[in-house]
């Protein structure tokens, strides 16, 4: 509900977005809900160095942004949480470029700060005693933290398959959960409250972050100059800086 | 003879016209939802473990938030109604915040009460070791928190326009106060009880943000029906919008069957 | 030991109304408290019930203190005062014998005993078929004794009765008022009858107290009040007609007088008290035509301006007086010797057994 809420504010900055058009070069951004803080800090950039530019972010969760997208809704750029998501919106014919990788992520256990159940790796989710968490399988981090239980032979134990990121990671760090598993970039952003352990590289994939102008864009060269500064060196300094792996 | 007269002049065009609309608004979603139904599939959807499993606990933990809110509600708003205590204005304000409150908010803040960090909730869970969230008990005070502030004001609202001369009457025969609350002021204001009785549980049936964030998701354990229909929007479309419709078919069976019985003419 | 009512009561509310009366009332003795709208009678019922504490004063109930506007007040459920209310406050969720089975069961005994006792006072007040009925399907008269059975079914010490015969028709009022008379007699401690009409107070009372602005303006038996009123609503209560009579069949013989008037009230025959209303009497210039069954031709005795209304006595066949508007007076020209009709309706004759 709370993703459904922002997503509606966001439709309403998109709204009043495309009435002041005239007036400003404008793009917009539909962006992951994992990028949030990344696409905030190279707006802030971006718009610096180019007066008279204003970028525009719709921040939600991938799936949602990709309705959005198939559902009509006008956008410039397009930069999901995975690459599966993004072939969607290519298959449904909303996608104009080529795709860009800007970024790679990981996953990470995140347990509370001081880690109180000693929680130590991947073999501490078949403890039936701790309270655990992970995405919804339905979502990408709780699809790629299975793939690495599997991978490492542990039938979860769970209490919990929270809905989104955010809401396992608020679990975590308010000490509810033992454990649950996040992206590197989330046990950065969560500060203290929470500690990371990494997996073994084995177990852990690495998550690509793609970046492409949609069909229907009105303005494909400033969007174009956007996907150039993410890839720039300013740029990857902004991603490495909020613990993602810049291309 | 009164009602043949006042049937046969019709009602003002502008109200119906005004009425009709609002009618609509609330109608159109509906036909939506069913044109987008995916009539095919909707049986193995809607007998699927996910959804039965969702219905039943939906079911269980709204109608045990219902109890509890008569249980503990009845005897607030009565407090609230007919005690002249300091700071009673500040209580009502505060039982009714979770009608304001972002249920999300709502479902933290629990967390910060009952959760095993929280206030009452940490100290029972070194003791005893039982833990609210990840639990049908946590679903179950999750949906209580939203659905009695219903409860309380319907209620305490009937409580203010109950004439207590009646009241008074039975205190004159000798009767204890609980006597008079239980034997007179009870009845007397049933209407009012069962409706705040069906309108807490109908909010409960349909809660979800403080579930989610209080109690967690698990399939057959915490994860009811708007949870489940949530989940399904991120992956399977179609089975979010029969899992809708199977929260909207049990929502008006009941709500239809209740209205004859309990809210007919009184 | 005979309970008797001592009350001294003083009591401000916040809208500046003030009430500063004392009663006094034996027990077997029926007091009414006679007063217009608003003269705080209620008000003293509910003092008097426990459900209002005094601000000054002392009410003592036999050897009982119940209220002294200090440290003493006894809870309603505590008093033993039975009320029987205005509009009588049935519980409309409970049978008629549950109504009565309330107060007993209250008091501790098995629901099963207070129903067996329920049922006897319902046979005792003819409710007996009603037993099992709900309030909303009784007549008012059947109200008003379940409200009374109710209130003695509880073996109270004093017995209050708020205007029980305000919320009955016209047609009724004059039975309901004998039968009550007759269920008052089975209620051995003090009553109280609060009421605004003189008919009740006169009918039904041994002492009345005249109350107005919250003050007791006079007190005394129905022959002290009647013949020496002390203020002007005081005369307006003595100016209420009352004489003696023999009913037959609803066709009353004056014993003073050699009129006949015709009643409603056909419950009760032989010697009768008769009152009549002095507003229940109307004066026409000419004979009238139409309903009412008692109309005959008389001539103006007398004029009293009583403020607002005009009091006009009437002369033979029948010596009554009327109090009409002063200017329903100007209209009809009256004066002394002016030659009228008066009428009344049958169901304005009250009466009552003569004993």
């Amino acid at each position: 509900m709370y993703r459904g809420i922002s997503s509606l504010v966001a439709l309403l900055l998109v709204a009043t977005a495309c009435s002041g058009r005239s007036s400003q070069q404008e793009v917009l951004v539909f962006g992951a809900s994992s990028l949030s803080d990344v696409l905030r800090d190279a707006e802030i950039a971006f718009e610096a160095a180019n007066p008279g530019v204003d970028v525009q972010l719709n921040l939600a969760g991938s799936s949602s942004l990709r309705e959005q997208l198939i559902g009509g809704a006008p956008a410039d750029l397009f930069a999901p949480a995975s690459l599966t998501v993004m072939d969607q919106a290519i298959e449904a014919g909303e996608i104009a470029g080529p795709v860009t990788i800007v970024a790679t992520n990981g996953l990470s256990i995140v347990v509370p700060s001081g880690n109180p159940a000693n929680v130590t790796d991947l073999s501490s989710f078949g403890d039936r005693d701790l309270l655990l968490g992970l995405c919804n399988p339905a979502v990408p981090c709780g699809a790629f933290a299975r793939e690495a239980l599997a991978e490492a032979g542990v039938d979860p134990q769970l209490d919990t398959e929270e809905p989104d990121v955010r809401s396992l990671l608020n679990k975590v760090a308010n000490g509810e959960l033992d454990a649950g598993i996040v992206y590197q970039t989330d046990v950065l952003s969560a500060g203290d409250a929470v500690e990371g352990i990494a997996l073994p590289a084995r177990t852990n994939r690495s998550l690509s972050y793609g970046v492409a102008i949609t069909d229907r864009s009105d303005s494909p060269e400033l969007a174009a100059a956007f996907v150039t500064f993410l890839t720039s060196e300013p740029g990857r300094e902004l991603f490495t800086a909020r613990g993602f792996a810049a291309s | 003879m009164n009602d043949q007269r006042r049937a046969a002049s019709p009602p003002p065009l502008s109200l119906i016209a005004l009425g009709g609309i609002g009618a609509l608004f609330f109608l159109l979603p509906l036909v939506g939802l069913l044109g987008r139904t995916p009539w095919s599939n909707l049986g193995s959807i809607i007998t699927s473990d996910i959804v039965v499993d969702a219905l039943w606990l939906s079911l269980t933990t709204s109608l045990a938030a219902a109890v509890l809110s008569v249980v503990f509600g009845v005897p607030l708003a009565w407090l609230l109604a007919r005690v002249d205590f300091a700071g009673r204005d500040v209580v009502r304000a505060i039982v009714t915040l979770p009608m304001v409150l972002p249920p999300v908010v709502g479902g933290a803040a629990l967390g910060f009460a009952l959760g095993r960090r929280g206030l009452i909730g940490g100290p029972l869970n070194d003791a005893t070791g039982f833990l609210l969230p990840f639990s049908v008990w946590g679903v179950i005070a999750a949906n209580t928190f939203v659905a009695m502030p219903f409860l309380v004001l319907t209620v305490e609202g009937a409580l203010h326009n109950l004439d207590q001369r009646h009241e008074a009457a039975a205190t004159t025969l000798g009767a204890s106060q609980l006597r008079v609350f239980r034997s007179i002021t009870l009845p007397m204001i049933a209407p009012s009880l069962r409706a705040g009785a069906v309108i807490a549980w109908a909010r409960a049936l349909g809660e979800f943000g403080a579930t989610v964030t209080f109690a967690g998701n698990l399939q057959g354990r915490t994860q009811t029906l708007p949870l489940a229909v949530f989940i399904s929007l991120e992956s399977d479309r179609d089975a979010a919008i029969a899992i809708s419709l199977v929260l909207v078919a049990v929502s008006l069976v009941v709500l239809l069957s209740l209205r004859d019985r309990w809210w007919g003419t009184r | 030991m005979t309970i008797n009512l001592d009350a001294r009561m003083a009591v401000a509310r916040p809208d500046g109304f003030a009430l500063d009366i004392h009663l006094t009332i034996e027990a077997g003795q029926t007091v009414a408290l006679l007063g217009p709208n608003g003269a705080g009678k209620s008000t003293a019922v509910d003092l008097l019930a426990g459900l209002l504490p005094l601000d000054e004063g002392r009410i003592s109930l036999g050897d009982r203190l119940l209220d002294d506007g200090e440290r003493v007040f006894v809870p309603p459920a505590k008093r033993q005062v039975g009320v029987v209310f205005q509009d009588y406050l049935l519980f409309d969720h409970m049978t008629v014998a549950e109504n009565i089975a309330f107060g007993i069961s209250a008091g501790g005994r098995s629901t099963a005993d207070s129903i067996t006792e329920a049922m006897r006072w319902a046979e005792r007040f003819d409710l007996g078929d009603l037993a099992n009925s709900k309030p909303p399907g009784l007549s008012g008269g059947q109200a008003q004794r379940v409200a009374l059975a109710r209130a003695l079914a509880t073996d109270p010490a004093l017995l209050l009765l708020d205007e029980p015969l305000a919320a009955l028709d016209v047609e009724t009022r004059s039975t309901t008022r004998r039968l009550l008379g007759q269920h008052l007699q089975q209620f051995e401690g003090p009553r109280l009858l609060i009421t605004h009409d003189p008919t009740d107070a006169f009918l039904l009372a041994d002492r009345i107290f005249i109350m107005e602005n919250g003050s007791i303006t006079q007190s005394g038996t129905p022959y002290d009040i009647r013949t020496r009123p002390a203020t002007s609503y005081g005369a307006s209560v003595a100016g209420t007609n009352l004489m003696t009579g023999t009913n037959s069949s609803g066709t009353l013989k004056l014993d003073e007088f050699d009129h006949l008037l015709q009643t409603s009230d056909t419950g009760v025959s032989g010697e009768v008290l008769i009152t009549i209303h002095p507003r229940a009497v109307a004066l026409h210039p000419a004979q009238p035509h139409g309903s009412p069954r008692n109309t005959w031709e008389t001539v103006v005795e007398g004029i009293e301006p009583l403020g607002d209304t005009t009091r006009i006595l009437l002369g033979a066949p029948l010596p009554i007086s009327v109090d009409i508007t002063p200017a329903s007076t100007a209209a009809l020209h009256l004066s002394i010797g002016t030659p009228i009709w008066a009428s009344v309706k049958a169901t304005e004759i009250a009466i009552s057994p003569a004993n």
